[in-house]
């Protein structure tokens, strides 16, 4: 889970792993590490999911962090154009530190969707044609959540088993 | 590479600055699998964790971390447990995978408080509501900002001390937009500058004195007492040349307290951890010099560390011990107690060979008890005592009693069959005495009657030695029949037997209420009969023989006592009595063959029972019989 600070990442991962969304906004320091079992065509997947905390102006994401992922999911909030940038710069980065890997891009807050930033939206475009799927979610209420990590683990195992 | 494992951890975690936070490591092989174990698994989370299985399956939050180049990385404040962060360290020794988890709650918890608070303020700034921007809320945004950096510099876990502090005082430094900042430690009326950063002020040297000329240049610095765990250290300064004071307002004055806090709070640990390091080079050269055999290891018998004299034992280097496995050292037989009493933490006189290099196996004694060292727990340390001398003195006693306890058995067979086989010899002397006395009695002049004389007495005197001897021998050699034996009916029976003596010495004997024991009649008889003959035969000459047999309830059981008033002995013979044919008096002065106290102890100890003497001369005698009432 990759991108600005306040997105909704932790939010988004606390509703798909344990269907809780709480209003009040925590910050994560580090990684917070989560276990999440699907079934996928017939097969169980376990996907570890890290939580990294999100950029800002004083921080960015140390790629030490990158370490061993199969994939990402980005995570924007149309609501504030600079997590658009910040979503980008962060995807060049794992471009630039470990190749191209398959991503999700995640347009989060949808349940506020009046206020988001159409010109932000037109700065992702690009971005969302590079993803294996761009989804509208709403961590508060649930909408594309099961959708945005389901379609990360189905492309996981696509690519995994045409290795 | 198992004997190198430790080493490799030691060195990397040595490189860390710990601050003594828990910590707990792995080492894997090639497969990813599990080979050994240490530090606090327990504390971070990791109990269930086991040997020979793959680091990913017990923990899945590693999965993919493991794969890939040996290129080290850490991993700040992971948190796979609900509210702990704990940095991550993979690191390589000889391409061996290592994974090491440093706890880092304290500081995680602090740094996600100030990271909030500055999020918080970064969003409302965001909002287009905002009615932030104002000065006060300007001062208050730049304040979170650089107390979260303060969090950071606090938390970093590749920097020494110092490095921490001048990190702090850069961050003041912007903060205070001030030229110069140090460190001073308070020497009383001077100071003395440990830390200096920035250079905006060329005045001071670190080590300089400041004196009162300097003092007067530097005087309108921003400047912060500072206080450590062991009291008052000195002062945290910000100088600017350009102005002679700052106007701090209350968000600088906390920002200011909360730098002085987090110096302090960083000198503190320095200062314990110079204390700890002098103690821990006084102890590890304690331990490695002290003249005795021992070791640290942890739970598996991987050595830590080695006294001088157990190095020398097994033939290496002190510095060549520690790294191996300790059992090498010891013999293949006793492998499996030493392997348990290490594993187990806690154990005693532990019996082994230890192989020495340069002489034959020593056979020690080993003792294992569980230690810790600053944030290593679970070590061992074993100590090993050399009992090869006196395991030798309990061999050679053991074969000495064996031999003593044969001799003596010997003895006691020659003792009864001389004695009873010089009686039929005897019996043919004293009867061919008889004979020529009453054949030659007419014709024997003075001489020859005498020698005749001479020859009866003698035979008379042999015959009571040799019988004796033979009861003393069958007190020796019974194996008796034990029965209930009532001793006032006993003493009773013993009384007519002595009637003759009794009624010639006008002895007064008394007993009452004596106990029914467990016994052999016919022993006992021969005890009460030769401690009341003795009582009569050693009477004072012109007084009454009193003798009382008395039952007494003692702590250790019951007592027996026969005491007499007659001529008593002195104590330094207390002991010496009971030996065969010993004699404190002459056979002209009392009659006797000084065997009969000899068979009355030999009879008690038949018994399982002890029989003393306590005596005063002229005032009497009182033997002791001390029954096991068990």
């Amino acid at each position: 889970m990759l991108g600005a600070f306040s997105v909704g990442k932790t939010s988004l991962v606390s509703q798909y792993v344990h269907s809780i969304f709480s209003e009040k906004y925590t910050t994560t320091i580090g990684v917070k590490i989560n276990k999440k079992q699907l079934e996928i065509d017939e097969q169980t997947l376990s996907m570890i999911l890290w939580d990294v905390y999100g950029e800002d102006n004083h921080q960015s994401v140390m790629p030490s962090y990158l370490r061993g992922l199969a994939g990402y999911i980005l995570v924007a909030d149309p609501t504030r154009p600079s997590t658009i940038e910040t979503t980008l710069s962060l995807n060049k980065m794992v471009g630039e530190t470990i190749g191209d890997m398959p991503f999700v891009l995640a347009l989060n807050k949808v349940d506020i969707k009046e206020l988001w930033d159409e010109n932000a939206l037109a700065q992702i475009h690009d971005l969302s044609e590079l993803s294996v799927g761009t989804f509208e979610t709403s961590a508060k209420t649930d909408k594309g959540v099961d959708d945005l990590f389901e379609c990360l683990a189905q492309s996981l195992l696509t690519s995994h088993s045409s290795s | 590479m198992d004997t190198e494992v430790s080493k490799a951890v030691s060195q990397y975690v040595g490189s860390l600055n710990l601050d003594n936070r828990e910590f707990a490591f792995f080492g894997l092989d090639g497969d990813n699998c599990i080979t050994r174990i240490g530090g606090s698994v327990d504390q971070l989370g990791f109990s269930n964790v086991k040997l020979g299985q793959t680091a990913e399956s017990q923990l899945s939050f590693l999965e993919g971390l493991l794969s890939g180049d040996n290129k080290p990385i850490v991993i700040p404040n992971a948190q796979y447990l609900e509210n702990r962060f704990v940095d991550l360290h993979l690191f390589f020794d000889a391409n061996q995978p290592w994974l090491l988890f440093v706890d880092n709650t304290e500081v995680g918890v602090g740094l996600q408080k100030a990271q909030q608070v500055r999020l918080d303020q970064d969003i409302l700034e965001e909002s287009p509501q905002s009615e932030l921007g104002s000065p006060a809320d300007d001062e208050q945004h730049k304040y979170w900002i650089a107390t979260e950096k303060l969090f950071t510099a606090f938390s970093g876990s590749d920097q020494d001390i110092d490095e921490k502090i001048n990190n702090i005082l850069n961050i003041g430094l912007e903060y205070f937009q001030s030229s110069c900042a140090f460190l001073t430690s308070d020497m009383g009326e001077n100071f003395t500058v440990t830390n200096i950063v920035g250079n905006g002020v060329q005045l001071l040297e670190p080590g300089e004195v400041i004196n009162a000329d300097i003092k007067n240049k530097i005087r309108a610095s921003a400047a912060s007492e500072v206080h450590t765990v062991n009291g008052p250290f000195g002062c945290v300064c910000f100088l600017n040349e350009n102005k002679l004071a700052y106007s701090l307002s209350a968000t600088d004055e906390k920002f200011l307290i909360a730098v002085s806090g987090w110096i302090g709070n960083l000198l503190g640990t320095k200062e314990q951890l110079e204390f700890i390091e002098a103690q821990s080079a006084n102890y590890k050269n304690l331990f490695e010099s002290v003249p005795a055999m021992l070791f640290l290891c942890d739970a598996e018998g991987l050595v830590i560390s080695v006294s001088q004299q157990f190095a020398l034992q097994v033939g290496l280097a002190q510095d060549e011990v520690p790294g191996k496995i300790c059992l090498q050292f010891f013999d293949s037989d006793n492998h499996g107690a030493i392997r348990n009493a290490i594993s187990t933490g806690e154990a005693l006189h532990v019996a082994a060979k230890l192989n020495c290099n340069h002489s034959k196996a020593l056979e020690v004694e080993l003792n294992v008890s569980e230690k810790k060292f600053g944030a290593m727990s679970g070590i061992r340390m074993v100590i090993a005592t050399d009992v090869s001398a006196r395991n030798q003195a309990y061999r050679e006693a053991t074969e000495q009693n064996r031999l003593l306890a044969s001799a003596n058995e010997s003895l006691d067979q020659f003792a009864f069959v001389a004695s009873h086989d010089l009686q039929e010899p005897l019996r043919k002397i004293q009867q061919f005495s008889s004979f020529l006395e009453e054949d030659l009695e007419p014709n024997l002049d003075v001489d020859g009657r005498y020698h005749l004389e001479v020859i009866v007495k003698a035979s008379e005197k042999m015959s009571a030695l040799i019988k004796d001897l033979l009861s003393f021998s069958r007190a020796k050699k019974a194996q008796p029949d034990f029965h209930l034996v009532d001793l006032n009916n006993l003493l009773t029976e013993v009384m007519t037997e002595l009637d003759l003596a009794i009624s010639e010495s006008g002895a007064e004997v008394k007993f009452n209420a004596l106990p029914v024991v467990q016994a052999n009649g016919s022993l006992l008889s021969q005890l009460f009969n030769n401690l009341i003959g003795n009582a009569i035969k050693y009477r004072k000459p012109d007084c009454q023989p009193v003798i009382n047999v008395t039952c007494n309830a003692v702590e250790s059981g019951t007592q027996i006592c026969v005491s007499d008033n007659g001529i008593g002995f002195d104590m330094q013979y207390a002991n010496k009595i009971f030996e065969p044919f010993s004699r404190l008096h002459n056979s002209i002065q009392y009659e006797g063959t000084g065997i009969g106290l000899a068979i009355c102890h030999a009879a008690c100890e038949k018994h399982g029972w002890s029989l003393t003497a306590k005596g005063e001369v002229g005032v009497g005698s009182t033997f002791i019989v001390e029954l096991n009432d068990a």
